[in-house]
Formats: C-alpha cells, structure tokens, sequence
C-alpha cells in the first residue's frame, strides 16, 4: 500500500495544484505540492531505512494493454534499486520544492511550476518503480515531457523555447533507439517484463543478427543510445548545457539528480543482459570516458556558473557510464546516489550565489562574496569538495571505487579509460575550484549597486541546501557498505549484478590529482600566476576548441540541421508546395471552382436561349430510346 | 357507387371549398380569415386521409387511382401544403397577400395536385396539370410592381407552355397508337404487343421530358433559378415544393405503370437527366452568393438525387427515392421558413451575408438554419447523411454491375463539392465579420404558432431518421406505398 501512495502522491498533488490553480493564491499550490512530495519523502524513508527488509514485490494495479498470450499490466515494482531510486528522487524532490516556494516566490507562474515539478517528481517515480519497458518508457517520456515544460517555463525568453526544444528533439533520438530496443525484445523474448526477460536469457544468449551482432549486443546498444540521450553522453550531450536556461531548482531536480540519471538506472536495470554484451560494454566504457573527459575540458573554460556544473554533471555521468562500461553496476548506482546530493548541493548553492548578485551568472563578473553569504559559500565548500571527491565526503567513496575498478579493467579501451578518470578527477577539482575561488575570493568584479545588494538568501532556501550539504557530507560515509560490500547483501532480489567489494585507502596516490588540482586554480585565481593568460595566448588554438565546446553545436548545425533543414525545405517548396498541393486540392478546387462558374455562364437569363437548350437536350435525348440498355 | 363516391371525398371537399373561398373573396373577407379558412380545409383533409388510411381498395381502372402509393404523396403534399399555410396565415413583409384570390389559387393548387397524384387518365392529368401550373403562373406574378417578380412569371409561363405543348404531343402520340387515355387500358395494350410501337416510344420521351421540365431535372431546369431568385419567398416556398411532389408523384407512376414494358427506353433518359441534375445543380450552387438561387440549384441537385434510383427499378430504390423526397421536403419547408420567420421580424434575407447579421440577433434560429444545411450536405449523423446512402446503396440491390459502381462514384464525388457549398455558408453565417447592417424598423409581426411549427418540422427533417415514432411512420407509408406501386 506504501508504493502506490509514495508514486500517486505527487500526481494527485499536481492535479489537485492544477484545479484549484486558478481560483486561489499561488501559497495554497506550493504548500499543498510540497507537502505531497514530503508525505512521499517520508513514506520512502521508511521503506528504505530499515535496509535489510526489502521485500521485493510487484504490484500490479490493472491491466493495460491485453494482447494474445501477453498482457501487459500497470504496476508499481519494488525492489532495492528502486528504493534507492525513491529515497533519491523524493528526497531532492522534496528539498527542491521547498527551496522553490521561495526562490519562485515572486514568480507570476510560481503555482505552474510547483504542478510542473510535482508532476515531473510522479513521472520519475512512475519510471523507477515501471516493472516492465513499456511502463518504464511511460515514465521515460513523462519526465522529457516535464522537462520541456520547465526549460521553457520562462516561455517569453526565446533561448528558453529554442532549448527546450532542443532537449526535446535530442532526446527523441535517444527514445527511438530505446523503442527499437523495446520493440527488438518484444520480438525476441515475447514479453517485456523485467523478470521475465532475465529468466528467458540463458535461452537467447546464442541468437545472431544479421550483419554480425549478437542479440544481446543489440539489444543493449539500442537502450543504451536511449540512455545516452537522457543522460547527456557525449554525441547526445548538446541539449544538457543550454538546459539550463530553466530555473535553477529545476536544473538541481531534473538535469542533475533525477531525470539526467535515469539512462544508468536504465543500464542497471539491465545489467543481466548487459553481461552477456562484451561490445556493447566496451562502447559504453569508451562513450563513458570520453564524455567524462570531453565535458571536463569544456568546463574549465566556461563564465556561467550553470553551465559550469552542467558540464560537470555530463562528466560525471560520464564516470557513471564508465563504472557501468566496466561491469561495476552498484559503483554507478553508488555514484547516482551521493552525486545526487552532492550536486543538488551545488545547483541550488549556484542559485543562491546567482540570487545574491541579483540574477548575475558570469562568475567573472563575480568575486570576494564570501563574508556576504557565509553560509551559501560554506555549502559551495561542501559540494565541491564531495564533487572531488575529498575523503571524508561522500564523493570520495563513490569516485574512488569507481577508479580503483577502472584501474584493473583490461584491454586498451579499460586503461585508456583509467587515465581519463585519473585525468578528470584533476580537472574536475580544477574547475570546481576555479568556480569558487572566483566567485567567493579575489576582488570583486560587479557592479556597486550589485555589490552593495549581495545578501545571504533567506532561511527557506537555506534550509534545502543545509540538508543537502549534510547528505552531501555523510551518506557516503554511511551506504557504502551497504553498495558495494557484497556481503551485506544489501542488492538481493534486484537482479543487479554484483562485483567484488573494493577497500578504500586515505593513501591512495590517486587522491594527489585533486589536491594538484586544487594548488593549480589556487595558483592561477588567487595568486593570480598568469598561467591562464599564457594559455589563452600561446594555445590560442586549443583554448577557442575547449571554450567554443569542441564545436559540437556547430559540427551538429553543419552536418546534420543545415542538410535536414535544406531537404525540408526542397521537399516543402517542391514536393508539398507544387506537387502535392498542386496537383491536388489546389488543382482539384480551381478547376471545381471554375467548372462551376462556368456552368453557371450558361445561365444567361434570355428566354430564347433556355428554349432552345431544352429542345437541343430533347431532340438528343430521342436516340436514347433506340440503344437504352441499363440492365 | 357510394364506396366510390367516399373515395373521392378529398377533391370534392378541395373543390367546395374552392368555391366557397371565391364567395368569401367576393364578400370583402379579412385576409386571415380566409388563411383560416385554407388552414381549416387543409387540416379537415389530413383528417379525412387519416380516418380513411385503412380503407383503401386499390381498383387500377377508374380515372382517379386510389392506393396507398398516392394516399402517401399525398399526404406529403398536404403536409407542405398545411405547414405552408400556418407560415403564410398572418401575411409577409415583402408579398402582400391582402390580394383576396390568393387562397383561391392556394386551394386551386391543392386541388390539381390531388388530381394529378391519382389521375389515372391521360386527359385528366393533362387538365391537372393545366390547373396546378395556370394557378403558380398567376401566383407569380401577383406582387404588383414588383419587376423581378412579373419577368419570372413571364419565362415560367413560357417555358411551362413549352412543356404543355410536350406533354400534348406526346398525349397525342400515346392516343395514336392505342385509341385511349386510361392508363389501365393503355398497359393492357402494351402488354399484349410483342413489338413496341415506335410513335408510342416517342410519345414517352415527350411527356417524360415534359414531366421533368416540371420538376427542373436537368438539363431541363433552367427555368428554376430565375423563378427563385424573382419570386417572392412565399410563393417560392409554395413553387418549391407542391407542384414538384405532385410531377414526381405522377413520373413515378408513369414510370412504374404505362410506361412499365417501356424501360429499355426511360431509363438512359432518366439515368442521364439524373445525373446531369446532380451535377449541373451541384456545380453551378458552388459560385452562388443569393441564397434563393443557392438554394434552387441545390434543388435541381436533390431532384437528381430522387429520380435516379427510380432507374434501379426495384423496391430498394423507389424507397430511397420516396425517402429522400420526403426528407427534401420538410428540409427545404423549415429552410424556408426560417428564412420566412427572419424576414417577418424584419430581416431581409437576400445574400447569404445577410445571414451573418441575422446570426447576431438571433442565434438559435440562425443555428436551426446551419445544422439544416449541415444535413441537407449529407453530413452524419443527421438524415441528410442516411438518405444519401440510401439512394446510393439502392444500386448495389440487386447486382453489383459497372455502371452502379460509377454512378455511386459519381454520386460520392458531387456530395463533395455539396459540402463544399453548404460548408460556406455556415462559414459566411460564422465566420465572417460583418458592418452593421440596418434593420427594418417595421413591427415584427409575432406568430407563435408559425415559429414552433418551423422549429419542429426543423428537427423531425433533421432527425427523421432516427426519431423512433416518426422514422416508424415512415417507414410503414414508405413500404405501404413502394409495395403497392410495385404491385407485390
């Protein structure tokens, strides 16, 4: 009875929110969307707790589509992937609803929002409890849908329309090949259940494709082009960065925690088929790293705080892929897990700083912040150091496993992989902190009367960011045995693969990259060494790459919009323009048009011309009566 | 000789009363008595064809055929007739009826169509055909300075000598060939004869033609239009739609009786006019802008649509045909008066422009109005939509052959381009912002009884199909009347 309500709350708040949206004050909205999503909050809590009673249970609620032999049903399934989906998913949801009442507060559509995130908060629980792809795929679109709307939620601002459609069309991509995938098992196993898809695999671990796949390699290249463009990997990446043209919660909810993270959901999910997918892992691993390291680079370069840690997210994610590329299943889901907090942290930390200095988001226009917002510049610290992964936090933990397995992953594509995330783990801790000493020390950069207004953010928004930070801080510390040590049997009944426990070390040389990384931004933002101006003049040319974000909307509009938009337009002009229409309705209604005038000329009003068309029609009616042979 | 006698009681009753009307002429009587008084006349009669429905006795050799065939057409026509009558009884804005021969010649009217439904002679249905159109001429052109309304009745009397001189001659031919006018005799005649005379095919063409010319099938319609357009709307209303039940009437029963041996010869004749009406009607309403006109052609198209399933000659199609006439009639009565109950309250309706600025003031009325052209383009789920594919399922009866598959084709294709044209006028009546258009500043002249007489035969047209009392009454006259001309 738990399931349904923690899934159903927010979709019944939302409703709710959207009748009476219009008849009372946006307060009414807020409170009744938050509190929905805290009842959740709550209900999900003590379902995840008490971690070793997981009863793993499927639901099924009514049936949807009947078909001959295979019914498919709504269901809510529970298992521990997706109790620790749920803790994750409410938990942010709930702390970004309360930071929304009033960062939106003076927002004239604030009520539109708290029912669009309500909504988008039962579409992800919806996709993460689905038991079968079709329902999952259900809640798949759901949260793309949501996150349109919210991108575009300032609907009046052009850029916000052009990137909401652009997430949109990405993510279209990556859905077709989720529906080939669907539609490939569907064809194969017969069903799309979960379960029963993983009981049938010994069965089909021999089948061949044409051209030289196997069926598994298939199968989870599809899903995983799916995933890809839900959770921004390098190729279908283009639409995460200019996401964040939607408000910042949004950005905390959607493309840092929940939704931009539902592809490696979708990969664990799938991790039975996925170990019978050598290829596939590889290209996973490959897509992984380059994307970590591709979205690392571009961040380094950036103004915009947003965009900053939009493209650390899309990094890592990229460490995400790269776990699961390796066949570390619960270090990715580890890493979902505490980069949710760590990174909602930095998000909704970003959207105080960016509310401190009235709507401003170019840090260079920033600077010696941090004795105006102590606290906001302590939870920047936090997030930052749990996004380095700094020892006590809980970045640490989730980063450091995911390296150490990465260091015994072999073939080419594994150490190649290995150096990236040693790599990104430096650059990382480079631009997380270039970010903060820029916005919080230095001198300042911005206006007086943008100096003078600098002030801490209210208690309201405060508080959602203190719980983060905390979570930030500590849930590494506390889950990871519960992750990654198989004895605790913490994933039983969820049919994810599991790999061999990893032992963390304080000593680890590894953890000297972040420090290196720390030093080198200390280096160049607080003592100013001109390494930076160096780079920029002497390496003109890798600089313009790496800030022009290694020219993949270009690449894109060149290769790929120009020639569709061209064809169209061909097709438009000539082919519906000219041919079709005109040879069709334009055609067929002149010609209606002028057959009718026509006759109507023959009516000419004389008397004499009437009789004599009467006797012309007469005298050729006669010979009928000869040769009349109807029947 | 008394059971005869009683079968003749409607016209002896028509002929009293006109009598009497021509007395009460004389005698100065107030216009809305004397509407009264046809009112009476027409309803005592519904009365009579109520209360004598179950006593007909078909005897196929008088000079009046009774049976239940005519009882049906009727009915229609009295029906029109008493609807006509409640609309008209307190006068119009644009026709002064406070000419007293007015209901003289509405009652004349009544009386030859009666006699032209059942004539069962030659000679007499000749003479009904003489009484029906003399009395219509004079109708038209009893608005006094009224040009446009003189110019009509001048081409109708025209025209409709030419079609008596066609009927004449082929009245003739037929006598030349079997020496009598009776339609029994003459059917005897035929059926004896191995080899039909070629005079008396000719004589067929001649009063088909003429039959048709009455009925304005193309290309023989071309007198219509300009009647419409010049006449004022109540006798429009009256021209519409008696003296057309009544030449359909006697065309099926000439097509289904004497002319019965001769079909090899009617029914290319009938097939090509039908189609040619369906067509003509079709494309020539498309570039109309006065409604009168629009709706005249569209009337030639409908008429297409009752004569041709007749070609079928089966039981399927002279039912469509009796189906679509009778849903034709009441449609085009509640147009009618519609169009009639807005230029009363002080509307002139003579574009379908006007419309736009009536739909201001009154739009339910205005509404009626559009969902009646809705159904009369053959829209579902309205009756237009049902009798249509009556007619059109009508040919796939018996055989499915070539030339059935085509003219539904056709058929499918011209309800097309209907829709086209009744679609815009609810897009003129919609959707077109017009200026202010002035309003007669005359009284309205209230008629509470005229307005819900409109509204309710607007629905029963609308939903005649499917009323379950009213589409039960059909279909028991219809199928009454079908077996009895078929002679099953």
């Amino acid at each position: 009875m738990i399931l349904p309500l923690i899934v159903f709350t927010p979709l019944f708040m939302a409703i709710l929110a959207w009748i009476i949206l219009p008849h009372f004050k946006p307060i009414s909205t807020h409170i009744l969307t938050t509190l929905g999503v805290g009842f959740s909050m709550i209900l999900s809590i003590i379902l995840f707790v008490p971690f070793f009673h997981f009863v793993p249970q499927t639901i099924e609620l009514f049936p949807w589509i009947p078909l001959e032999g295979y019914t498919t049903y709504w269901s809510l399934k529970f298992d521990p992937l997706v109790g620790v989906m749920l803790f994750v998913v409410t938990t942010v949801s709930f702390l970004v609803h309360v930071y929304s009442t009033e960062y939106m507060s003076h927002d004239q559509g604030s009520s539109r929002f708290m029912m669009l995130i309500s909504l988008f908060t039962f579409f992800m629980l919806f996709l993460v409890t689905a038991a079968d792809f079709l329902q999952l795929f259900c809640g798949w679109e759901g949260v793309g849908l949501c996150s349109y709307l919210l991108i575009g939620f300032w609907f009046h601002k052009d850029s916000a329309i052009e990137a909401a459609k652009k997430a949109f069309i990405v993510n279209r991509i990556g859905d077709l090949g989720l529906i080939i995938g669907m539609a490939v098992i569907y064809y194969y196993f017969g069903t799309l259940e979960f379960t029963q898809i993983f009981d049938k695999l010994p069965t089909m671990i021999n089948i061949s494709l044409p051209l030289g796949f196997s069926l598994m390699d298939f199968i989870t290249l599809m899903l995983f082009i799916g995933a890809m463009g839900k959770s921004a990997q390098f190729g279908l990446h283009v639409w995460l960065p200019d996401a964040m043209e939607g408000p910042t919660p949004v950005s905390a909810l959607i493309h840092a925690a929940t939704m931009v993270t539902a592809g490696v959901f979708l990969m664990v999910r799938c991790s039975p088929l996925l170990e019978l997918a050598p290829v596939t892992k590889d290209i996973i691993l490959l897509i992984g790293s380059i994307t970590a390291f591709f979205a690392a680079t571009i961040a380094i370069t950036q103004n915009d705080i947003k965009r900053i840690i939009a493209y650390s997210t899309c990094s890592q994610l990229g460490y995400m892929f790269m776990a699961i590329g390796s066949g570390f299943y619960t270090g990715a889901m580890f890493h979902l897990f505490t980069h949710a907090f760590f990174k909602a942290t930095l998000f909704l930390g970003a959207g105080s700083v960016i509310h401190a200095f009235s709507h401003e988001q170019n840090i260079k226009k920033m600077g010696d912040a941090f004795r105006h917002i102590p606290y906001t510049y302590a939870m920047m610290w936090i997030g930052s150091l749990a996004l380095i992964g700094c020892p006590p936090f809980s970045g640490f933990f989730s980063k450091e496993s995911i390296i150490h397995i990465l260091s015994h992953t072999s073939g080419s594509i594994g150490t190649f992989a290995y150096l990236v995330s040693l790599f990104v783990a430096f650059l990382t801790a480079f631009y997380a902190f270039r970010l903060i000493f820029l916005v919080f020390h230095g001198k300042s950069n911005a206006d007086d009367k943008v100096v003078a207004h600098i002030h801490e953010s209210p208690s309201l928004m405060l508080f959602p960011v203190i719980m983060l930070s905390i979570l930030a801080i500590f849930i590494g510390v506390m889950t990871y045995r519960l992750f990654l040590n198989p004895d605790v049997r913490f994933w039983v009944g969820s049919h994810v693969v599991l790999s061999p426990g990893v032992h963390y070390s304080l000593f680890d040389p590894v953890l000297l990259l972040p420090i290196l990384g720390i030093v080198l931004a200390w280096l160049i933002y607080i003592k100013e060494f001109p390494i930076n101006v160096f780079c920029k003049t002497h390496l003109t040319l890798i600089y313009e790459f790496l800030f022009t974000k290694w020219r993949i909307d270009e690449l894109y509009t060149v290769l790929i919009i120009n020639p569709i938009f061209s064809l169209a337009n061909i097709l438009w002009k000539m082919g519906d323009e000219k041919i079709i229409e005109g040879i069709g309705p334009k055609f067929l209604t002149q010609t209606t048009n002028y057959l009718g005038n026509k006759i109507k000329s023959l009516q000419t009003g004389y008397i004499s011309d009437y009789i004599i068309v009467i006797f012309i029609f007469l005298v050729l009616l006669i010979p009928l009566i000869f040769f009349g042979s109807y029947k | 000789m008394n059971e005869i006698l009683i079968q003749y009681y409607p016209e002896i009753i028509i002929f009293c009363s006109i009598l009497l009307s021509l007395i009460f002429s004389v005698m100065q009587a107030k216009m809305e008595d004397l509407m009264n008084f046809v009112l009476t006349v027409g309803l005592f009669l519904f009365a009579i064809l109520v209360v004598f429905k179950g006593k007909i006795f078909i005897h196929t050799d008088y000079i009046l055929m009774k049976e239940p065939f005519t009882y049906y057409f009727k009915a229609i026509a009295l029906f029109s007739f008493i609807v006509i009558a409640i609309i008209l009884r307190k006068g119009l804005r644009d026709f002064s009826i406070e000419i007293n021969e007015f209901p003289v010649l509405l009652l004349s009217i009544l009386l030859g169509t009666f006699l032209l439904i059942s004539g069962n002679d030659f000679a007499l249905i000749f003479l009904s055909v003489e009484l029906l159109s003399l009395s219509t001429y004079v109708m038209c052109a009893m608005t006094p300075g009224f040009k446009n309304s003189t110019e009509s009745a001048m081409k109708y009397f025209i025209l409709g000598a030419l079609s008596t001189s066609f009927f004449a001659f082929g009245i003739a031919m037929m006598y030349g060939v079997s020496g009598t006018f009776s339609f029994y005799d003459i059917e005897l005649i035929m059926k004896a004869q191995t080899e039909i005379p070629i005079l008396f095919q000719l004589g067929c063409v001649f009063i088909l033609v003429a039959l048709l010319l009455k009925i304005s099938a193309a290309p023989f319609h071309v007198w219509l239009p300009d009647i419409f357009q010049g006449s004022p709307l109540a006798v429009v209303i009256f021209i519409g739609t008696i003296p057309k039940i009544a030449a359909l009437g006697i065309l099926i029963r000439l097509l289904y009786g004497p002319f019965e041996p001769l079909y090899q010869s009617w029914i290319p004749i009938i097939c090509i006019c039908g189609l040619l009406s369906v067509g003509w009607g079709m494309f020539s309403a498309m570039g109309q802008t006065n409604l009168k006109r629009l709706l005249a052609y569209s009337s030639i198209a409908h008429i297409g649509f009752i004569i041709l399933p007749l070609i079928n000659q089966n039981i399927r199609g002279l039912q469509a045909s009796l189906s679509y006439l009778t849903f034709y009639m009441l449609t085009l009565l509640s147009v009618f008066g519609i169009i009639l109950w807005f230029q009363r309250i002080g509307h002139k309706i003579e574009n379908i422009k006007d419309l736009s600025v009536v739909n201001r003031y009154h739009p339910n009325m205005t509404a009626l109005l559009g969902l009646l052209f809705i159904s009369l383009s053959g829209m579902p789920p309205f009756s237009g939509f049902f009798v249509k594919l009556h007619v059109i399922t009508s040919f796939f009866a018996n055989k499915e052959s070539m030339s059935s598959v085509l003219i539904s084709v056709y058929l499918l294709l011209m309800s097309v381009v209907a829709a086209y044209y009744y679609l815009n006028i609810i897009k003129e009546i919609y959707f077109n912002n017009l200026p202010e258009a002035s309003i007669m500043k005359q009284a309205p002249i209230n008629d509470i009884l005229a307005k819900t007489t409109i509204i309710v035969i607007a629905l029963i047209s609308i939903g005649f199909f499917w009323i379950p009392l009213i589409s039960q009454i059909r279909e028991d006259l219809i199928g009454k009347a079908v077996s009895s001309l078929m002679r099953l």
